[in-house]
């Protein structure tokens, strides 16, 4: 990583100053693959609930493309600061919001908690992976990229496995 | 990682715990197995979600007019007017026509294996986060002392 980078205050998404800003770093791939891993765990033991890991997933999803989006609005000598309030407030902030979709939009008969559970609990898993991310500074290109990605990805399969 | 970032990722494992648990307790409330009950059921209704058969709300109506949603296998095996009751705990549900056996659910049962393994790879999560940015920002430091 360049002086010029890190006094931007990038790096390497978990690998710090000084570490290859092309790979991504294993805290982060852990945090990104956890999440997966649990939507598989739902899917295998309780495979006859497919909305369990569509609001799990979605949750998630959701969570981290609103938290990438305050990444890319704060100014970048104040990311290093501001990632933990991010993490937690924007968890906090889609919780909220996933309570009132849940109890207005995607409400078919009553608010259902375990919907609301499942989709916060997807939100925790986002903030962790957001704070993996980020929690050094502002993450490397890569990073970035992957969590688009991921981000995407999720929503788009939170929203099939529960509608489908 | 800073002590606020700590803070930080101890809340989210944390909140994931919590979400964790409230999945628990409201599945098996559903099998009323953990409640204790003493009511008449006035009336009862199933009110179709996005899979009808598969995520329907079994709702039973009391005579104090609040609702309780139960599985749907106890849902069929209770009437109106029937009269319950039991102790936490219970596996079995005292009712105007006999004794019913209660069990826990399918849903359940998933649950308490998947919700266990998620709050630890969150734990996990969080422990790899906090030391990779401990060591990261260490570095940083040492550079701009040296």
């Amino acid at each position: 990583m360049t002086e010029g980078a890190e006094a931007k205050g990038e790096t390497a998404g978990g690998a710090g100053p000084g570490g290859d800003s092309r790979r991504v770093p294993g805290p982060v791939v852990l945090a990104g693959l956890a999440p997966l891993a649990v939507a598989g765990l739902y899917l295998l033991f309780l495979g006859h609930r497919s909305d369990y890991p569509g609001h799990f997933l979605a949750g998630f999803g959701a969570t981290l493309g609103m938290q990438g989006i305050c990444l890319l609005l704060c100014p970048r000598r104040l990311v290093a600061a501001w990632v933990g309030p991010i993490a937690i407030g924007g968890a906090i902030a889609c919780v909220g919001g996933g309570a009132c979709l849940e109890g207005t939009v995607f409400r078919y008969s009553i608010f259902d908690p375990i919907d609301f559970f499942n989709q916060s609990l997807g939100a925790a898993f986002a903030g962790l992976a957001f704070l993996s991310a980020a929690g050094a500074g502002r993450p490397s290109t890569p990073v970035l990229r992957a969590g688009v990605l991921l981000a995407f990805a999720t929503l788009a399969a939170g929203f099939f496995y529960a509608f489908r | 990682m800073r002590s606020v970032d700590l803070g930080v990722a101890a809340g989210l494992v944390a909140m994931a715990l919590v979400c964790a648990l409230g999945n628990l307790w409201v599945a098996a409330a559903r099998s009323t197995i953990p409640l204790s009950l003493g009511f008449e059921v006035d009336g009862k209704v199933c009110l179709h979600e996005k899979h009808p058969g598969i995520d329907d709300t079994c709702l039973l109506r009391l005579k104090d007019r609040a609702e309780l949603q139960v599985d749907k296998a106890l849902f069929d095996a209770l009437r109106p007017g029937d009269g319950l009751s039991k102790a936490r705990f219970d596996r079995t549900l005292g009712t105007s026509h006999g004794p019913v056996a209660l069990a826990w659910s399918p849903d359940f049962v998933g649950l308490s294996i998947v919700m266990p393994i998620a709050v630890a790879l969150a734990a996990l999560v969080a422990w790899r986060a906090a030391r990779a940015t401990r060591r990261a920002r260490g570095s940083a430091d040492e550079r701009r002392a040296g």
